[in-house]
């Protein structure tokens, strides 16, 4: 319980503060009531409305503004006046910044007047979705300027539905970080992975360097999550100029935590017949040694259908390898590539490889082919590993109205790698076949789902093995019920000389499904095993709640142990798409539990 | 973030116009004992015949609503009416539906009028049924 309220303690800080000051063009609204989602950034008015821009004024009835787009209609008696110029009509389709807009008059033909190109569709989301978000506000006056920064006036807030004090003026939405030097503060926020958390940007901006850091001070040990005390993750990429062009990029990363580090500085250059990269990494952890790596990468481009490029790295262990490769467009659905590559490693473990690869890819109208061919010579025990693979795929042959499918494929490998002082050589051809069926419609409005796959390998020509897969699903739905019936038969088999051996598994799900996918579903499943006997059954639901709360549960019923293997019971929310909160029952932990997850 | 408190109750927001609250087309609809009971189309996919649901909230007094279809190069197609309420009453919410069978397939613009106001307008598209 303590927990619970430190959190709620701290969810009120969640509300992120901004210290920008407004400043530029912006837009006007005054009517009788606003309503503005966090979540879906999305504002609906109604009631003398007024729009107010420079020296125009637009007054209607209803107002449908995505802030997302910064595209927006109004609707009703519509009034529109700018010095002289007024204008009556039925819709104004309007977009910002600059404010540009479309009218529309309907009688028996649209009439349109205004700017052509402005789009008359905007996504409607009404007064009843708003609210359902788990913060909004309320208000009759607000300010916007084209970073999207709202300033609002006589506003009620409204956290989970439940009404908050009335404010006079309240700054509802941040708009864009202004791009110059400063410390910005994001957040104050808790999650089981990093306890309490500050995240503060700071925003880098001169003539000689330019980027965003990321810092996030975090304290484990508050809510007792981890052993690990408090700590700082930073992370961010930014830049060094010179006479206005980007010379240098970097990327820092530093975790103060397991006291590891990883910074890249990197400069390329794109010129008229070449272009180069050159890049320097130097990573870290405590009790482990300094990671150095130079890379570099030149490209020779002024070639019509090669482009060879050079590529080398180097650690300070005397560590390096070297790569040259050309690829090389045939036609345009050929690609051919011919490479080289030596690495030679001289750290601990001492290697010197030398790789030669060519691989052709081509797309035809009735087949893709694939084709890689290697040599790789270990420079040290002068012995040479072999690959060649060639794979074929015929492009879906289409029968019955395009109702059957299928699909076949075939490949063949060859490899031959040293073994003591002879080789071992490896020969592996097989195909697929995949016959599927888009749906046969049956009497009573049944459908069924047939598909068959074959598969077969000839494994150095010793052992073979012959796969078979036939699926079979007969479905049927009735409004918002659903009932399928799904059946497998899966046959291996493997023949090694003379021998064969193998085995056939079989089963059968039934499935009842019963959903509105807006307010609820019910998944009910019965699993027949080998034996088509009854094995388990289980039930999933959801159901959805007011302020977006979900009810779901999870039950799994073993028949043959006559006993509940998994209960799951819980009550789920979600906190401006950040957070979820989930409560419940769970019979895997014997426990009644309480958490709160980050939402990725 | 907070500049000051101190709003009369007047100055506060206050909905009360009328508005669309939800909009649907399915392939059929029935009225039994004032709960709608809906044949949804399948997928999604909307064909020629369908009926159109609407609800619109916040309803004083009596009302008169048109719903207009118009063709992609703006000329009107179809339209219906509805009347309802009764002068001094208050309705929380009105249904209307009704059928559309002489649309073919194609996109059209269709707009709601509540009281001679335009209060929503929105887009369709109408799938060619197979078969």
């Amino acid at each position: 319980m303590a927990r619970l309220i430190k959190y709620l303690f701290l969810s009120l800080l969640f509300v992120e503060t901004s210290v920008l000051i407004f400043a530029g063009e912006s837009l006007y609204f005054k009517g009788d009531y606003f309503i503005y989602s966090d979540d879906l950034d999305y504002i609906y008015g109604s009631g003398k409305i007024v729009l107010t821009y420079e020296s125009l004024t637009i007054r209607g009835d209803i107002v449908y503004f995505d802030i997302k787009n910064l595209k927006g209609v109004i609707y009703g008696d519509i009034h529109v006046k700018k010095n002289e110029y007024e204008k009556r009509c039925n819709a104004l389709f309007f977009r910002v910044f600059p404010l540009e807009f479309l009218c529309e008059i309907y009688l028996d033909n649209i009439n349109k007047e205004g700017i052509k190109d402005v789009e008359d569709f905007v996504i409607k989301k009404s007064p009843d979705n708003l609210k359902k978000s788990a913060l909004y506000y309320e208000f009759r006056e607000f300010k916007i300027n084209k970073d999207r920064k709202i300033k609002a006036k006589k506003v009620i807030p409204f956290v989970m539905g439940l009404i908050s004090i009335p404010l006079k003026k309240l700054t509802i939405k941040r708009g864009k970080i202004p791009e110059k030097t400063m410390l910005y503060f994001k957040n104050i926020n808790y999650s089981e992975l990093d306890g309490v958390s500050l995240s503060l940007l700071f925003r880098l901006r001169n003539k000689l360097m330019k980027g965003d850091y990321d810092f996030k001070f975090y304290d484990r040990k508050l809510f007792k999550n981890s052993d690990e005390k408090r700590g700082v993750l930073v992370s961010g990429q930014g830049g060094v100029f010179f006479n206005k062009n980007k010379f240098l990029d970097l990327s820092a990363f530093l975790n103060s935590g397991d006291k590891s580090f990883n910074l890249t500085l990197s400069h390329k250059k794109d010129c008229k017949y070449f272009s180069y990269s050159l890049s320097q990494n130097i990573s870290g952890r405590e009790h482990l040694q300094t990671f150095f790596e130079l890379s570099s990468n030149l490209t020779f481009k002024k070639m019509r259908y090669i482009q060879p490029t050079l590529s080398f790295t180097h650690n300070l262990k005397s560590s390096y390898a070297y790569k040259i490769s050309t690829p090389l467009n045939i036609w345009k659905k050929m690609n051919l590539n011919i490479g080289m590559e030596r690495k030679i490693l001289r750290d601990n473990f001492r290697s010197d490889m030398l790789d030669i690869s060519t691989s052709l890819k081509a797309d035809l109208s009735l087949i893709s082919l694939s084709s890689d061919l290697n040599f790789a010579k270990d420079m040290l025990e002068e012995s040479i590993r072999k690959n060649f693979s060639v794979s074929m795929n015929l492009k879906p042959l289409l029968f019955l109205d395009s109702n059957v499918s299928i699909d076949i494929s075939s490949f063949y490998m060859f490899s031959e790698l040293p073994y003591v002082e002879t080789s071992y050589k490896r020969i592996t051809p097989g195909v697929n076949v995949n016959v599927s069926s888009s749906g046969i419609l049956l009497p009573a409005g049944f459908v069924i789902y047939p598909s068959f796959i074959f598969n077969q390998v000839w494994n150095n020509k010793e052992s073979n093995s012959t796969n078979f897969n036939h699926l079979l699903s007969i479905e049927k739905e009735l409004g918002k019920f659903r009932f399928s019936l799904d059946y497998s038969l899966i046959s291996r088999y493997k023949s090694e000389n003379f021998w064969v051996e193998g085995y056939n598994s079989k089963n059968i799900n039934v499935n009842f499904e019963f959903k509105n996918e807006s307010n609820y579903s019910f998944y009910l499943k019965f699993y027949f095993n080998d034996n088509l006997a009854l094995e388990n059954i289980s039930l999933t639901n959801r159901v959805n709640l007011p302020f977006d709360i979900t009810l779901s549960s999870f039950f799994l019923f073993y028949k043959q142990e006559n006993k509940f293997q998994s209960i799951e019971i819980f009550i789920e929310k979600k906190v401006r798409n950040k957070i979820k909160i989930q409560g419940g029952y769970s019979l895997a932990l014997k426990r009644f539990f309480l958490k709160f997850l980050v939402v990725q | 973030m907070v500049s000051s408190c101190g709003v009369k109750p007047e100055q506060l927001p206050f909905l009360s116009h009328s508005y669309i609250s939800k909009i649907e087309f399915v392939k059929n609809v029935e009225n039994i004992k004032g709960k709608l009971k809906k044949e949804r189309f399948k997928h999604g996919i909307i064909t020629s015949p369908f009926y159109f649901i609407l609800k619109i909230k916040e309803v004083e007094n009596k009302g008169e609503l048109f719903i207009k279809f118009y063709n992609i190069n703006g000329k009107k197609k179809d339209e219906k009416s509805f009347e309802f309420g009764d002068f001094g009453k208050y309705y929380e919410y009105v249904i209307c539906f009704d059928r559309i069978d002489k649309l073919t397939s194609g996109r059209y613009h269709y707009i709601i009028f509540f009281n001679n106001r335009l209060i929503y307008e929105d887009y369709l598209n109408l799938n060619e049924k197979k078969g």
